[in-house]
């Protein structure tokens, strides 16, 4: 039983090695690319803050958007103190 | 002595009167001094479509306030500004949200369109912007007669002669 999981577990890293590949280089971050955007997250400045939300409202996933962890989690926070402030919706239906 | 800047966005009823908005801007600046702080700037918004409905409200009014408190009584200047909101103004204010400002001097800030800002008319948003209609030229709107293009060959008239 444990080495069908090893096995299993192989076959999904592999998968995703091939999946990495197949798409190139990796994503970049576009706050690390250049550094004055960093000055743009704020709760105030929702047409920029749209950028990382989905059609439904939710928060874009730094796995797809490609923001570093260090600036996601300040979008996210700016993010959610506008949907406080009703200036972005917590969801849309 | 040190101070702190901080800013307060306010969330106000769509059924705002002028003099409420002005008491409410009075009361914030004098809560403040009593406290040795200053108001900053107080800016208006203007009327949002809100992204939810705040108290079966679907429009509201922002105002953004940013003031200094001295760094030792920063505390109790916003618990007082905060009871200001949710006592006085119980009726007026919906939500506030009062956050932490960088205290280097920079003011400027970008913020979202409001409704009355927003242009409604499609004819003078075309003509502030200079830009012409997509679908159909303004001599079509109204009952103008078009202008007549001299110097430009029918390609009807043509195809007819062609044929001819």
């Amino acid at each position: 039983m444990a080495k069908k999981i090893k096995l299993r577990m192989n076959d999904r890293l592999l998968k995703k090695r091939a999946r990495r590949a197949s798409f190139g280089l990796r994503k970049q971050c576009r706050f690390t690319e250049n550094p004055e955007l960093v000055g743009e997250i704020d709760y105030k400045n929702t047409d920029f803050l749209k950028q990382f939300l989905t059609e439904r409202g939710k928060i874009l996933a730094s796995r797809i958007s490609g923001t570093t962890c260090r600036y996601q989690r300040l979008v996210a926070r700016e993010i959610k103190k506008a949907r406080a402030m009703a200036l972005l919706p917590y969801n849309r239906s | 002595m040190q101070t702190q800047r901080y800013e307060a966005l306010i969330l106000t009823v769509p059924e705002i009167t002028n003099d409420e908005a002005a008491e409410l801007e009075k009361s914030v600046e004098k809560r403040l001094l009593e406290h040795n702080g200053k108001l900053v700037t107080y800016d208006r918004w203007g009327k949002f479509l809100l992204a939810y409905q705040v108290k079966k409200n679907e429009y509201g009014i922002y105002f953004l306030a940013r003031f200094d408190v001295p760094a030792t009584k920063k505390d109790e200047a916003i618990k007082e500004l905060k009871s200001l909101f949710d006592l006085k103004f119980n009726a007026v204010v919906m939500r506030y949200l009062v956050s932490n400002l960088a205290n280097d001097g920079v003011l400027t800030y970008k913020r979202p369109q409001s409704l009355e800002e927003t242009p409604k008319d499609v004819d003078q948003f075309l003509k502030e912007n200079k830009m012409s209609g997509l679908h159909r030229p303004s001599y079509q709107r109204s009952f103008e007669p078009a202008p007549k293009e001299v110097g430009k060959i029918d390609p009807i008239k043509e195809e007819q002669a062609d044929k001819e």
